[in-house]
């Protein structure tokens, strides 16, 4: 009876710790790409900063980063098209600026930057 | 039901709270930034093989001092630092004082065979003493307004490119600029240095590159 209770325990405790760890690989990704996503935000404000002290290769720098680390930031593809436009890589900076069009559901400053964009390269056209 | 309305009463403000930080964070914030665009300027440096900077014309400058060759040196210097194009000195006798710079011919024969861009010009130097009113802090050894004695260089420099393959002028850009300084011991090669980092600064750098200012919009 004993033995029998002992055996009912162990193989709750193993399936509560079964549970719990596929529970942590299950949620696992989510978790590293939280993370990620709290660095690529890091990045993107050090960029920024640097960009206030007039260091835009440093900016630069930090904002390709934000993009590795998430993909998906478009707060970092618009700012780093806004770096490439000083640098005159204006097709560069209008590809990214589509990108972060897209990602930002059509964000109204990601837009007005897009469009000043565009008629610098229609202008270098015109020429 | 009246436990079930007490208990959404205590649930409701932190829905609230937690839907307003939402907020907080994922809020955009747009900087509005100025920025200066390189633009192609008239003069492309890659339709020219070499430019070619010869001596400037100088009708006044002070004995000691050769400007015409000081001025071709500093532009020479301050060319091949920043673009890949070949830049030579080239010293030729200028006799015919401004009338030259009209002479098609006597460009094209300078430059020999290819699309070349010369530089050329004049540069007239002068020295002054002037007095200056001068207001100083109550914290210096002279407070308030005086008048001191200065020493001034004023240069009158007209920067002249020539197309070589044509002999023509494609640009014309006449500069004055003056500097004094309170030492009277301040030498013309000071004066010299101090004034053509402006023209270069004000002059040189849009040569072949342009900028113009645009607002951009950085978000964080």
């Amino acid at each position: 009876m004993l033995d029998r209770g002992k055996n009912i325990c162990k193989n709750y405790f193993v399936k509560r710790t079964i549970i719990i760890l596929l529970i942590l690989i299950l949620y696992s990704p989510f978790l590293i790409s939280s993370d990620k996503k709290v660095d690529a935000e890091k990045n993107l404000k050090f960029g920024v900063m640097a960009s206030q002290k007039g260091l835009w290769k440093e900016a630069i720098y930090r904002w390709k980063r934000a993009i590795e680390l998430d993909p998906t930031n478009w707060k970092a593809y618009n700012n780093l098209a806004v770096a490439y436009e000083r640098e005159g890589m204006f097709n560069e900076a209008f590809n990214l600026y589509q990108i972060a069009l897209q990602y930002s559901n059509d964000n109204i400053y990601v837009k007005k930057n897009y469009q000043a964009c565009l008629s610098i390269i229609e202008r270098k056209e015109k020429k | 039901m009246s436990k079930r309305r007490f208990k959404n009463k205590r649930i409701f403000p932190f829905w609230i709270s937690i839907f307003s930080a939402f907020l907080l964070i994922s809020c955009a914030e747009p900087m509005k930034v100025k920025i200066e665009i390189p633009v192609e300027s008239a003069i492309k440096l890659s339709d020219f093989n070499e430019i070619i900077v010869t001596n400037f014309f100088v009708s006044e400058t002070p004995k000691e001092f050769p400007a015409g060759k000081e001025v071709a040196n500093f532009i020479v210097n301050d060319l091949r630092s920043a673009h890949s194009t070949n830049v030579i000195f080239k010293e030729i006798k200028l006799e015919n004082g401004d009338k030259v710079f009209g002479d098609s011919d006597f460009w094209k024969n300078i430059a020999g065979d290819g699309k070349n861009l010369i530089i050329t010009g004049t540069a007239n130097i002068k020295e002054e003493k002037r007095n200056v009113i001068m207001e100083s802090s109550p914290y210096t050894e002279y407070p308030g307004r005086r008048i001191v004695p200065m020493k001034f260089f004023v240069f009158n420099i007209k920067i002249i490119l020539i197309d070589s393959s044509t002999g023509s002028i494609i640009s014309s850009r006449s500069f004055k600029e003056e500097k004094g300084y309170e030492n009277p011991d301040t030498t013309i090669e000071r004066g010299f240095m101090d004034i053509m980092q402006r023209v270069a600064n004000k002059y040189l750098k849009d040569l072949f590159q342009k900028k113009i200012e645009e607002e951009r919009y950085i978000i964080y």
